[in-house]
């Protein structure tokens, strides 16, 4: 078995991420915006974040869930995706499609200048671009984004022309994400090895200081002037610097607010959110994320669950709404499909057609062969008990929640969950390898093109090829239907390929989606003008300042 | 009865055993029945000390998670106590270069605080409540090859086992019959001690995530989730970590007496 570390499912879905379109819920701007009179310029901002701290600060080799956060303060991207889902110019002033899909040409805006005085031009974006897809970057993330891109083509200063190997619906999506955010040209070319532990990019806030295990600090980029369209501001950024404090205990991070250490925490634990509402000085907001869902991905690739019925009996025994209340206290929203409502070309037509029914649960076990049943209830077949191994890295208490639940309304349809704890690279490893039957996660982005990445057949693990779909499903038909939306042209024609895909998941069942993850920011009530980056969801700290 | 506090914390012990042995006897409550609609309820009617995260009653899962905790802390000190009694012995009779590398052996993992050697064990053997135990375990064995040893040296020169040899006993009766049993003797009643600390290090391990599985109640572990909910409800983090407490001080005491009693002085 490949023991090399590969992003388990687990990981995955706590590494991947951003995205997009679609309806964001809430506009944007947020933190008090509405109080505290005139932006004032200056001060220090400190943001406690969980304990998901990257192990490198270069975009391109991300994968986890606060590379939104942690680099979007250093680096601008070449679109920006405002709250309603579109694109809109950022790096690039403007771009074009040819009619077969397979050349970009992006036009760019000029007077952009990295923080080492590196210049943003064609030759910029073509460095980054290759970057991404350099082997020797190991990207984890962006490469896979990026999959489609043959070459690039410098035809004046501040235009460049991209060819793409086949037609790729997603593209300019995912290029509005921060894990493809724009390098220094220089750095990419002078010192690549140095992009971890020093970022240079062209955003608000330069990098100042990282102490690993502990803060990461940035100052203002006082020559900035690219601010994001729809930012409220223009010019440099309001902050004269920012902080950020990875505090990996929920009670010490909410304790950190209470106690004024840190202005402003992401990751706010949701058994605490009603008291941050309840409290005076404290403001909240909160934003869900595009992409897949969190769900239980299950193994199709063995028994018990390479069995449609068995799979499909599981969905049914959870009460998926009465766990996800209980463990979030009502704070995240049940998901309804297998990509969130937040996400471009969301088929809404299928809500509520994932049901609670054990009744039904327990008739397609039956139907599945597994009739008789022993002293403890779980039910057994040819001398087999019907057994599930689910891995848990005990890393986040509300996986544990919802897997010790899981396990008790499986137990009532007489399906045997076994918990077993293991560290993230073990889980990454063992999931990689299809050794599980059940493993957690989530996979943010910004494209319903996720669907491609978790669930097509292309991109299951092989000797040769690592590949994201850790359910292992093959299904000839959903193939068909991802590869087509990939290579439309058209915004209804793909919707369309989405819409029957989605539908066609549901019927698969390859995993249990439960809820849309939210970001949860609490924050002081002197801080103000906190925003969104929607192509993950996360927050943002171009326009925030403090009364 | 003059220490009534021995007598208390002897009673208590044997609560604690009987309710390792037989728990049903304590309450009828099932320690794993989830309920996602009455989750982080306070203690009342019904239940008890309340219920947990997922609404599982948290006076059954103290009385139930006492097998596993005291099986923790028992089950440790007997494999720390048996290798480290067997190597100590042996240090303390073999000759220079046996002596040597035991000792240096033990010197180096006295060098590591116990936990640490622990989390390397689970680190090799992965989680789960018997690779705790064998962790803590494993982790005890230096201290006690040198406690055993400091004894068996003490007793080696003593005339009474001089008066073995004379008597032309075998190496080995003089050994087991002799020497073991009184090197062991106050070692044992230190151990009694240690159980307090090796439940202490099953829970630091279960409080990490490495010690004993969901669903399955152990303290440590409860005593670690409880910790995110702690502002909204105590009674999941009290009634765990004082039954630790009352644990370990109870094994203490008793032990104490124990050990003051052997050394023939009043308790």
């Amino acid at each position: 078995m490949p023991r090399k570390p590969l992003l388990a499912v687990a990981l995955i879905a706590s590494l991947m991420s951003p995205m997009a379109c679609g309806t964001s819920s809430g506009t944007g701007a947020t933190g008090g915006t509405t109080t505290g009179g005139a932006p004032k310029a200056g001060g220090t901002l400190v943001l406690g974040e969980n304990g998901d701290e990257p192990a490198c600060l270069d975009p391109h080799q991300l994968v986890t869930t606060n590379t939104t956060v942690v680099d979007r303060p250093i680096f601008d991207s070449l679109l920006w995706q405002d709250a309603t889902g579109k694109l809109k110019p950022w790096l690039a002033e403007s771009w074009k499609i040819s009619p077969d899909g397979l050349t970009y040409t992006f036009k760019l805006r000029q007077g952009v200048k990295f923080h080492d005085g590196s210049v943003w031009n064609a030759e910029a974006l073509k460095v980054n671009l290759e970057h991404m897809r350099d082997p020797a970057t190991k990207s984890p993330l962006a490469a896979a984004y990026i999959a489609p891109y043959k070459d690039a083509k410098v035809v004046d200063d501040q235009t460049l022309e991209v060819h793409l190997t086949s037609p790729y619906s997603a593209f300019l999506n995912v290029l509005a994400q921060s894990y493809l955010a724009m390098i220094s040209p220089k750095q990419i070319k002078e010192a690549p090895g140095t992009t971890c532990e020093h970022p240079i990019g062209s955003g608000p806030f330069v990098f100042d200081k990282w102490t690993k295990g502990q803060s990461i600090t940035y100052r203002k980029n006082p020559d900035y002037a690219w601010g994001p369209p729809g930012a409220a501001h223009t010019g440099p950024a309001r902050l004269d610097g920012l902080e950020i404090r990875f505090l990996g205990e929920d009670a010490t991070r909410y304790n950190a607010l209470l106690s004024g250490e840190v202005n402003v925490i992401d990751n706010t634990p949701p058994s605490n959110v009603q008291d941050v509402k309840a409290n005076q000085d404290l403001g909240f907001t909160t934003i869900d994320r595009p992409g897949h869902p969190f769900s239980i991905w299950r193994n199709t690739g063995r028994a018990p669950f390479g069995d449609l019925k068995v799979r499909q009996a599981l969905t049914l025994a959870v009460d998926r709404k009465a766990i996800i209340d209980s463990v979030s206290f009502g704070q995240w929203k049940l998901a309804t499909g297998f990509i969130t409502p937040s996400t471009p070309d969301y088929a809404g037509g299928l809500d509520g057609r994932i049901t609670y029914d054990p009744a039904k649960a327990n008739q397609l076990l039956d139907e599945a062969g597994w009739t008789t049943k022993g002293a403890d209830g779980i039910r057994v077949k040819n001398g087999k008990r019907l057994t599930a191994i689910a891995l848990d890295t005990g890393v986040n208490p509300q996986n544990t929640q919802i897997l010790v639940q899981t396990q008790a309304a499986a137990a009532k349809v007489g399906i045997e969950i076994k918990i077993q704890n293991v560290t993230p690279q073990v889980s990454a490893d063992r999931t990689a390898a299809g050794d599980f039957d059940l493993s957690v996660g989530i996979w943010t982005t910004n494209t319903a093109d996720v669907l491609w990445i978790q669930y097509a057949s292309d991109n299951i693990t092989t000797a040769k090829r690592r590949g994201q779909n850790v359910t292992r499903l093959a299904d000839p038909a959903l193939d068909g239907l991802l590869e087509q939306a990939r290579k439309a042209t058209g915004d209804a024609e793909r919707a369309e390929f989405y819409n029957q895909a989605q539908a066609r998941l549901i019927d698969l069942a390859p995993a249990i989606p439960l809820y849309n993850r939210p970001s949860l920011v609490s924050f002081q009530k002197q801080v103000h003008g906190l925003d969104w980056d929607h192509a993950y969801g996360a927050v943002t700290f171009y326009d925030t300042w403090l009364g | 009865m003059k220490r009534p506090g021995v007598y208390l914390a002897a009673a208590v012990l044997v609560l604690l055993v009987l309710a390792a042995v037989a728990p049903h006897l304590f309450t009828a409550q099932d320690p794993l029945a989830v309920d996602s609609a009455r989750t982080l309820k306070p203690p009342g009617a019904g239940h008890l000390l309340g219920t947990d995260e997922n609404g599982r009653d948290v006076f059954s899962r103290i009385v139930y998670g006492t097998r596993t905790s005291l099986l923790l802390g028992f089950g440790a000190i007997a494999i720390a106590l048996t290798f480290g009694g067997l190597l100590g012995l042996a240090a303390g009779l073999g000759n220079r270069l046996v002596e040597n590398v035991i000792m240096r052996i033990s010197d180096i993992g006295l060098a590591f605080p116990e936990l640490l050697l622990a989390l390397v064990v689970i680190t090799v053997a992965g989680g789960g409540t018997s690779n705790a135990l064998l962790a803590i375990g494993v982790a005890g064995i230096p201290g006690y090859a040198r406690l055993v040893r400091a004894q068996t040296l003490t007793i080696r020169g003593s005339s009474y086992v001089e008066a073995a040899h004379a008597l032309g006993l075998s190496a080995p009766r003089v050994v087991f019959r002799h020497v073991l049993p009184n090197a062991v003797k106050p070692v044992l009643i230190l151990a009694t001690i240690g159980v307090g600390s090796a439940l202490v290090a099953g829970s630091a391990l279960s409080f990490l995530g490495l010690g004993t599985p969901p669903p399955e109640p152990e303290w440590g572990s409860m005593l670690s989730t409880a910790r995110n909910f702690i502002s909204r409800a105590w009674w999941y983090g009290v009634f765990p970590g004082a039954a630790i407490t009352l644990t370990v001080i109870s094994v203490t005491v008793v032990g104490r007496a124990l050990r003051l009693r052997s050394e023939g002085k009043s308790w």
